[in-house]
């Protein structure tokens, strides 16, 4: 499942937030945007998975036109977890990864035992199959963050896109989600494009780093060639020295300037 | 919920019998002269049946806009829909007095849909508090337009006046045929598309994210809510409270999946206008007291016990 953007602009207002941006993400793989507050990612996330309709330039799934495309067709192929995603207080976990299955439903059709079985089998994945009769206000940050995830995953798209799915978690819960991401692109060949805040997760479970500032693309590609001191010090004003291990790139930070 | 339905089921077959049986004439159902009957037939049982369409029309009413606005405070009734329906109502009544009665519903609705207008052009985007006193600030608005045109009018107000406080007074067959396939229809296509109406428990992404256009879904339920809301005023004028607290009673009854709500939440109006339709006639014999003044006076205390159950809710 291919998803491209040629010459995305937004703006909010004069402010101009994404200024032409090319953007291809790559097949079956994890990839990651990462930027200072403000400087887009959440934007070019929605306009990817339109949300959002860009004011310039055009997203294509599959080379066709994103916005032309009936929007439960999109749902089929692409789910989108929003930041901080919200829902109504008694609604049950179960209830909520049942909406999940929307996309895949005629009006009258009757929700069978494969979305049951879907359902079951995204609780489980999340860790939450014990959980599935409370209700989201009985359930902390990151067992509700973990909750909305298992209902993008419930969706049995191709195509994930994340708007930092680890706020709110835990180091533990943190591993586990990215955990879960890396094994749906390993096993179920998932295309995966995801926002997040740390380094080290990042070049951790990034397969494709794109670096985001004021709106364009800053540099992309792998992390080693992405996460270098002098980008980082460009787009964060951060002192950070990039060390590699086994596992792959880890940062020491020092100071910012 | 079978068994909540079959109660209130039960409690709605009781209360029709017995309002069936009310009234200055008193007779037997199984046993009846043929003046009887002709009462029964052409007076009291249309009334009854009326109540079992039209309780739907105000449960439905209330319930999508409940959804739609995310906002356990919203109705026809207090957004002002049925203020500007009443008026639109009424004028046609006093200024068209010539006018077959079942022209009634399209004035309403039409007075319903300038409502609609200017709730969308004010209240988009607020908060449940802001839609709510924009909502009584066009009810107000309405209404007292109304007044203005009750007292220059004053004359020839009797047969407005009793529509204006919601009567099923002199309700005929006419009356039922021209509500019962809009509301079998309306009805059935909101529970088709109860899956769709759900989905508004959730943000505009979440939505767009799983297929749904929100704007075209709230504009679409919109029109609805209030075609249901005006039918109904234009069938028997504007009653209070059944539209707002039904569907409230019933998410206390089953949760908040529409599908289930929707089929109690129009039980309870239905048992609600039956229950109205029969005090005003059995208490102040021989006067008919309106059903609009009983559902409103019932509705009051039950609308303090709602509130004071989410005050609570905001406090734990």
């Amino acid at each position: 499942m291919k998803l491209e953007g040629n010459g995305i602009s937004y703006s909010f207002g004069p402010h101009e937030v994404l200024s032409n941006i090319e953007i291809s993400v790559p097949k079956n793989k994890i990839t990651v945007i990462l930027g200072p507050n403000g400087c887009g990612k959440s934007t070019l996330l929605k306009g990817l998975s339109r949300l959002i309709k860009p004011q310039k330039g055009c997203v294509y799934l599959e080379g066709r036109d994103i916005n032309t495309i009936p929007s439960k067709e999109v749902a089929k192929k692409l789910s989108i977890l929003p930041q901080s995603p919200t829902g109504p207080e008694g609604l049950s976990i179960w209830d909520l990864v049942c909406f999940g299955r929307y996309p895949h439903k005629k009006p009258l059709e009757k929700f069978g035992i494969a979305d049951e079985l879907i359902v079951n089998t995204t609780l489980e994945k999340v860790g939450l199959y014990d959980l599935k009769d409370r209700s989201l206000d009985q359930l902390s940050g990151g067992q509700r963050q973990r909750a909305f995830i298992a209902m993008a995953l419930a969706q049995e798209t191709p195509l994930l896109l994340l708007d930092e799915p680890t706020a709110f978690l835990d180091m533990h819960y943190q591993f586990e989600i990215l955990n879960l991401l890396r094994n749906l692109k390993d096993k179920d060949n998932k295309t995966i494009l995801l926002v997040l805040h740390d380094l080290n997760m990042a070049s951790l479970y990034g397969d494709h780093i794109i670096l985001l500032k004021d709106g364009v693309v800053f540099k992309s590609g792998a992390s080693d060639e992405v996460l270098t001191q002098e980008n980082l010090f460009e787009v964060f004003g951060i002192k950070a020295l990039p060390v590699k291990s086994e596992e792959g790139l880890q940062f020491v930070f020092s100071s910012i300037i | 919920m079978l068994k909540k339905t079959l109660i209130l089921l039960t409690l709605c077959l009781i209360i029709s019998v017995m309002s069936l049986k009310a009234g200055v004439l008193k007779f037997s159902l199984f046993n009846m002269s043929p003046d009887d009957y002709l009462v029964f037939y052409t007076i009291r049982l249309p009334r009854t049946i009326l109540c079992w369409l039209l309780g739907p029309l105000l449960a439905l009413s209330g319930a999508i806009l409940q959804s739609i606005t995310k906002n356990p405070l919203s109705s026809p009734d207090i957004l002002g829909i049925n203020a500007a329906s009443s008026l639109a109502g009424l004028m046609t009544l006093v200024y068209f007095p010539g006018l077959p009665y079942s022209y009634l519903p399209l004035f309403t609705f039409a007075g319903g849909m300038i409502a609609f207008g200017l709730i969308f052009l004010l209240g988009r985007r607020m908060s449940p508090v802001s839609l709510a006193l924009t909502g009584v600030a066009i009810h107000i608005l309405f209404s007292s337009i109304t007044s203005m045109v009750v007292s220059i009018n004053s004359l020839q107000m009797q047969a407005a006046l009793s529509w204006l406080t919601g009567s099923l007074w002199g309700k005929s067959w006419d009356h039922v045929t021209l509500a019962f396939i809009p509301t079998l229809i309306i009805l059935g296509m909101v529970l088709l598309f109860a899956r769709n109406l759900n989905l508004h428990q959730f943000s505009d992404d979440t939505m767009k994210n799983l297929g749904s256009r929100p704007n075209f879904s709230r504009l679409f339920f919109f029109i609805i809510s209030v075609f249901c809301g005006s039918l109904a005023v234009g069938l028997m004028g504007p009653v209070g409270f059944v539209s707002l607290l039904s569907p409230q009673a019933a998410r206390y009854l089953v949760g908040n999946d529409l599908k289930k709500v929707i089929p109690i939440a129009s039980l309870i109006a239905v048992f609600w206008l039956l229950f109205a339709d029969f005090l005003g006639r059995v208490i102040l014999q021989p006067i008919e007291v309106p059903v609009g003044i009983i559902t409103s006076i019932i509705g009051v205390p039950c609308f303090f016990f709602i509130l004071s159950r989410f005050k609570r809710g905001i406090a734990q």
